[in-house]
């Protein structure tokens, strides 16, 4: 491989991104910016990336479909978003009461051998003419309500503003799931159309809901969600075998470094809301593992069913929370 | 090829083909296709693209239910009898039928998220009533106009929604932010119709002396709008009262409006299916502007044209003030040639990366784009209002008969612009009040 | 002429089928949007599929109201000049502007036939708690790219027959 010619080619490539985002989103500052910062520099200005918002080029929830037919070069977005076009993503956008930081997650999913989840997420990626080539762990996924959460039992019958696998985990808890567009969320909490909403936490402050929420319930449904970023195989396959390696150089210190930057997304939001006149409940230990054990058998077979990779995956998160004593 | 000549060309290419009578939607889509063929054949997959996300909204579907209800209650005769209370309770005062339209079109906007409802039904109901008791052409045709239109300013409102979509805004306080702009217009428009009557009897005669009523029989016409206070009950009740967003409020209005209906026994076989042919024409139309727009901001984006457009633009000079008016004027002469749906759609991802840059509330800057929007309906050549009202009125009427007695309500309507771009409270002071 | 008039009568058959359908989205969307909220507000059990098949529906509307209005001459136009153009003119213009509708039609059906072949490659579903098959749905959109297509060349043909009838000439 490293013959005569391995280094930086004479010819810029240029690609065009579009995540299922726009810049006003934490993932766009904090993890796609200084990936693609990495990769222009790790390539030597060999590839450089024109970043534009979603609905620029298409809808948010059309771009990743769109990077794999090519019509853009590249794609950032969540499992939750593009779940129906690749299921294999749940297992890198986090389970339900799943891995309980970045540190964790980094294990499962690439660290050790033994696991390795993140090969079948690539290879799903594969199938469907896309690279998986960068990863960014955003933090809690929590719920923000009106009213107090200590036990699983305290979210019985409240309506919560809940996407797909929100809406499963809320579903389990005995709750009812709402589905809403993003932008109706604010006005619904403050009439009390629904009495919370699940989402990132670092996002918060960006939705005003410190404005209308009182209790910020931690780790949320999912306690290290996480975001990820694919490109179009074909242009993949086109770049040099440098320019590749340099790439996947980059997918780890880049996967730890932008979830730091989000750590303290999350910890900035929070305090937003604590200075609004909100609580931050952290549920205890105990209490998790209750909630884990529930979603593992009322959630989890749900996500296993999707594919064959995603029972496979399922299996060996569990493995991995069974290593690690948190089953 | 400059992007400067390909952004001209891409504009030229569009009007070209909108001024030989294309239809709107088709020379959105065929200009992008083409220019996308040319310069960018790989963004050409943004055409089925476009086609189902741009549907594919939950908000999108108040378009068809206030479409829908507002056809109901066309054929209901609920607004017969509103205008029959206004006709007993100050028909007696010069230029009193007239305003009484401009009250009836407020109700009615406080209904409907759109134009044509009230204008449709206003010139089928006001327009022949004043006509008998001689009304000049000027003040009959102009209330109905400007009370009209109204309809997309006061909440519901329709093109609220888009910008608020767009913008990612609050629907909500948008809706809160449209009604004390609404409402001072509408009190623009009666002073106005008043102080001209009063100076100028002839315009606006008041009812002859002989057509006097007892306070029973005021009463009791009043008594029977009870329909449309129980529709903006239910509508805008539903949204306050937490009950359901904006986009269910839609549902419960055209139930509402089917209920109504069937209580005024006019809900008949016929009525439901010119209803529903009304609405699926205009909402297929309607959603076919949305996707060509789409379209042909998708591939304005793939050439790289935006970056242009927003550095113009942020190079204006006067500063902040001085963009701020170069966009209004800006929508105010698309406002002559194009429609509420065009200009939203074509404007507001322009702007808002702008209004962003500079630290504006988009909130107010949404009330005076949809003031501005307002304006555009009756603006000539081209406002949807006005094409509504020709083809209502009776055949003797012309274009020029139109476009003529507009021309003071734009005035007034150009004032209430000034006035909230001055005094931005009037736009964000009842949404502040609500957070 | 009388095969054309019979070709004219099958695809206004059609159109008016396209239009059906739409009326029965159009309450579709009222009727469920207020089971929707019955179901949240007074029986506190939202549904999770309701909201989405509204979209859905608001698709098909575009799909099927869309060739509808078209053959009902619904589409705004911007007729500043146009209006008062006499027939011949008017068709004149139409011939012309056509080739824009061409190519954005066209390229629904060709792309969207591409879009609708990934989407079942992907077997697209949405990413909703009930999840809804999404490829089916986009398979419609280049047939109703199909349904235009016929309108426009309905119209297109018609406008061609003005042209040449020597009755509509402007010098008469
Ligand atoms: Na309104
Ligand atoms: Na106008």
């Amino acid at each position: 491989m490293a013959g005569a010619d391995y280094g930086p080619p004479k010819k810029v490539t240029k690609w065009v991104f579009q995540p299922c985002f726009d810049s006003s989103d934490a993932g766009w500052g904090s993890g796609l910016v200084p990936w693609i910062k990495a990769v222009e520099e790790a390539t030597q200005g060999t590839v450089k990336i024109q970043l534009e918002p979603a609905g620029a080029i298409t809808a948010g929830s059309e771009a990743f479909g769109a990077t794999a037919a090519g019509m853009i070069d590249g794609y950032a977005g969540w499992a939750t978003v593009y779940g129906g076009d690749m299921p294999e993503g749940m297992l890198a956008f986090g389970m339900a009461m799943g891995a309980q930081n970045y540190q964790d997650a980094w294990v499962a999913m690439w660290g050790d051998p033994k696991y390795r989840i993140g090969d079948i997420v690539q290879k799903a990626a594969h199938d469907r003419n896309l690279h998986w080539a960068g990863w960014s762990c955003q933090g809690p996924n929590a719920a923000f309500t009106t009213f107090p959460v200590h036990k699983m039992e305290d979210f019985k019958g409240k309506k919560m503003r809940a996407g797909a696998p929100q809406a499963l985990f809320h579903e389990a808890m005995g709750g009812a799931p709402v589905s809403m567009n993003a932008g109706d969320i604010y006005t619904a909490i403050k009439l009390g159309t629904v009495d919370g909403t699940y989402w990132d936490t670092g996002g918060i402050d960006d939705m005003a809901f410190q404005e209308i929420v009182k209790y910020a319930i931690m780790p949320g449904w999912c306690p290290a969600q996480h975001q990820e970023i694919y490109i179009n195989l074909d242009r993949w396959n086109e770049l040099t075998q440098w320019q590749r390696d340099r790439i996947d150089d980059i997918f780890m210190p880049t996967y730890f470094e932008t979830s730091r930057l989000h750590a303290q997304g999350v910890k900035h939001a929070l305090d937003v809301l604590k200075k609004a006149g909100g609580e931050v409940i952290t549920l205890p230990a105990e209490e998790v593992k209750r909630i884990r054990e529930k979603v593992i058998s009322d959630v989890w077979p749900k996500v296993a069913a999707k594919s064959e990779g995603c029972a496979k995956g399922v299996e060996l998160w569990k493995e991995f929370l069974t290593d690690m004593d948190q089953m | 090829m400059s992007i400067e000549l390909i952004t001209f060309l891409y504009f030229a290419c569009l009007f070209v083909g909108l001024f030989l009578g294309l239809p709107v939607a088709l020379g959105l889509g065929g200009t992008a296709v083409l220019f996308a063929f040319i310069f960018e054949p790989r963004s050409l997959l943004a055409i089925p693209s476009a086609f189902y996300y741009t549907p594919w909204n939950h908000v999108l579907v108040t378009v068809p239910l206030f479409l829908f209800m507002g056809s109901l209650i066309r054929f209901s005769g609920i607004a017969e009898a509103a205008y029959d209370a206004v006709y007993k309770l100050i028909g007696h005062i010069h230029g009193g039928l007239a305003m009484g339209t401009v009250m009836v079109c407020t109700i009615f906007a406080a209904i409907t998220g759109i134009t044509p409802p009230a204008t449709i039904t206003m010139g089928q109901i006001a327009y022949p009533s004043m006509m008998k008791y001689k009304y000049k052409r000027a003040i009959a045709i102009g209330s109905i106009g400007a009370g009209g239109a109204l309809g997309a300013l006061i909440p519901p409102s329709v093109p609220f929604i888009f910008y608020g979509l767009l913008a990612k805004v609050s629907i909500g306080g948008l809706f809160l932010g449209g009604v004390l702009p609404g409402l001072m217009l509408a009190s623009f428009y009666i002073i106005y119709i008043g102080i001209r009557c009063k100076l100028q009897p002839h315009m606006g005669p008041a009812i002859p002396p002989d057509e006097k009523f007892s306070v029973a029989e005021k009463v009791r016409a009043v008594v029977n709008i009870w329909p449309f206070l129980i529709l903006i009950l239910v509508v805008l009740g539903a949204i306050w009262g937490g009950v359901a967003t904006p986009a269910e409020a839609a549902a419960f209005g055209a139930t509402g409006a089917c209920v109504i209906n069937l209580i005024y026994r006019k809900l008949t076989w016929q009525v439901l299916r010119d209803s529903l042919e009304t609405t699926l024409k205009l909402s297929g139309m309607g959603l076919w502007i949305l996707i060509g727009a789409n379209v042909y901001l998708n591939i304005f984006n793939s050439l790289g044209c935006q970056e242009l457009v927003t550095s113009m633009v942020l190079g204006m000079p006067g500063g902040q003030n001085g963009i701020l008016v170069m966009m209004m004027v800006i929508i105010l002469i698309l406002g002559m040639v194009m429609d509420d749906w065009a200009i939203i759609m074509l404007c507001t991802p322009l702007y808002i990366p702008i209004i962003n840059e500079l630290g504006i509330d988009k909130l107010w800057f949404g009330v005076l784009f949809i003031v501005n929007i307002q304006i555009a309906y009756l603006t000539p050549p081209f406002g949807f209002v006005l094409f509504w009202i020709k083809s209502i009125l009776p055949s003797d009427v012309t274009m020029g008969d139109v476009y003529k007695s507009v021309g003071p309500f734009i005035a007034l309507q150009v004032l209430g612009l000034t006035l909230v771009f001055i005094f931005p409270q009037i736009a964000v002071w009842l949404p502040n009040m609500m957070r | 002429m009388q095969t054309w008039k019979m070709i004219e009568k099958v695809i206004d058959v059609l159109m008016e089928i396209m239009g059906k359908i739409g009326w029965i989205l159009v309450l579709y969307c009222m009727i469920f949007g207020v089971t929707d909220v019955f179901l949240r507000y007074v029986l506190n059990a939202p549904s999770l599929w309701i909201g989405t098949t509204i979209q859905a529906a608001m698709v098909l509307m575009a799909c099927f109201g869309g060739a509808y209005a078209l053959n009902h001459n619904s589409f705004v136009k911007l007729d500043l000049f146009y209006a008062r153009f006499s027939e011949r003119k008017k068709a004149i213009c139409d011939i012309i502007t056509v080739v824009y509708t061409f190519l954005f039609v066209g390229v629904l059906v060709w792309k969207g036939y591409q879009a609708a072949m990934l989407s079942i490659k992907l077997k697209q579903v949405t990413p909703t708690g009930v999840p809804i098959p999404i490829y089916p749905i986009k398979t419609i959109i280049p047939i109703a790219g199909v349904l235009v297509l016929l309108v426009v060349i309905k119209k297109l043909v018609n406008d061609i027959l003005i042209v040449m009838s020597p009755k509509n000439g402007e010098e008469q």
